[in-house]
């Protein structure tokens, strides 16, 4: 047998053995293609604290973050994820309580398209997009 | 066997027998031999597309030592039985980047397909539909993978997987930092 296949031995050919397979170790690719079936929430709630592996792809992948519904998870989590996305975000809809200020929504979007927000305390003065330079 | 012995007549004989069968016979690493029909290998994998129409499929079994015989067998059983259904592997992956993929939800024998399967048997899969390129069968794959993250927490989610946490106390506090930290970083 090839020398090269000699450093997979250890997780192949064992069928019936207990959980040997190492999930961090999947390809990027996959994990890229696994986390974008899960809504961005979903992603900064579970798979991103997960491991180091894990989130290492969740933090460089701005594809993850174009089209954002975070539901009612709080601002903190909005704008990381908004962060995320390093501009690239064309779609966010969020609902929460607060007042707080959407800025972050004009600056870390540039390229929005689709915004929905439901929630009648929400400052929709923050939105108004300063006059062009 | 008889590997560099048969390079004159006897292998011009084998290679044009090769290219009139319709079946392609691929050999896990662990050396055990699966038939598979070459139609449905070269519409679905685009990496067995590329070996059969290079003409680098061994008549006596191609080589794959990247796969276990589970996974190929799992592999080959998705290309004979279902072929029928699924578009091109080349056709998908030409016309969509990952971002605008309209995924297809996996259809009802797809989802059984990998639901029988053990956490093992499912990376293994996973894995060698990434290595193969087989778009579908990764997407369907990746799907029961993100379903089994769905809903969970952290740690439920390294339960299931089997995964140890590798963070120290202080990397969690600074990753929950991120997230209070962003709150005011405008």
């Amino acid at each position: 047998m090839p020398s090269s296949s000699a450093h997979r031995h250890h997780k192949k050919l064992r069928p019936s053995a207990p959980a040997t397979r190492d999930w961090t170790t999947l390809p990027r690719d996959v994990l890229l293609t696994v986390f974008l079936k899960l809504e961005p929430r979903e992603i900064l709630r579970g798979a991103d604290h997960v491991c180091e592996a894990w989130r290492h792809v969740t933090l460089r992948e701005p594809v993850l973050w174009r089209h954002i519904d975070m539901g009612r998870a709080d601002l903190s989590q909005c704008c990381a994820a908004m962060r995320r996305g390093a501009g690239q975000c064309e779609s966010f809809a969020a609902c929460w309580d607060s007042n707080a200020s959407l800025r972050f929504l004009v600056k870390g979007a540039p390229s929005l398209k689709s915004l929905h927000l439901c929630d009648a305390n929400t400052s929709f003065a923050a939105l108004q997009v300063p006059p062009e330079a | 066997m008889e590997v560099d012995k048969g390079k004159g007549e006897a292998e011009e004989t084998r290679k044009v027998a090769e290219a009139d069968r319709d079946t392609v016979t691929l050999k896990s690493s662990d050396g055990k031999l699966f038939e598979v029909s070459k139609e449905a290998a070269a519409r679905l994998s685009t990496v067995l597309a590329g070996m059969i129409a290079g003409g680098s499929i061994d008549d006596n079994g191609t080589d794959l030592k990247q796969i276990g015989s589970e996974a190929l067998e799992n592999v080959v059983d998705y290309c004979n039985k279902h072929a029928n259904s699924i578009p091109s592997a080349a056709l998908i992956s030409s016309s969509i980047s990952f971002n605008t993929a309209p995924f297809k939800e996996p259809e009802e024998w797809e989802r059984k397909f990998v639901d029988r399967l053990s956490h093992d048997a499912l990376f293994d899969l996973v894995e060698a539909a990434n290595f193969l390129g087989m778009e579908r069968l990764l997407d369907v794959t990746c799907h029961k993978i993100s379903e089994m993250m769905k809903g969970k927490s952290p740690d439920q989610i390294r339960e299931v997987f089997n995964i140890k946490n590798d963070y120290t106390k202080e990397e969690l506090e600074e990753i929950r930092q991120e997230l209070a930290w962003a709150f005011y970083d405008d």
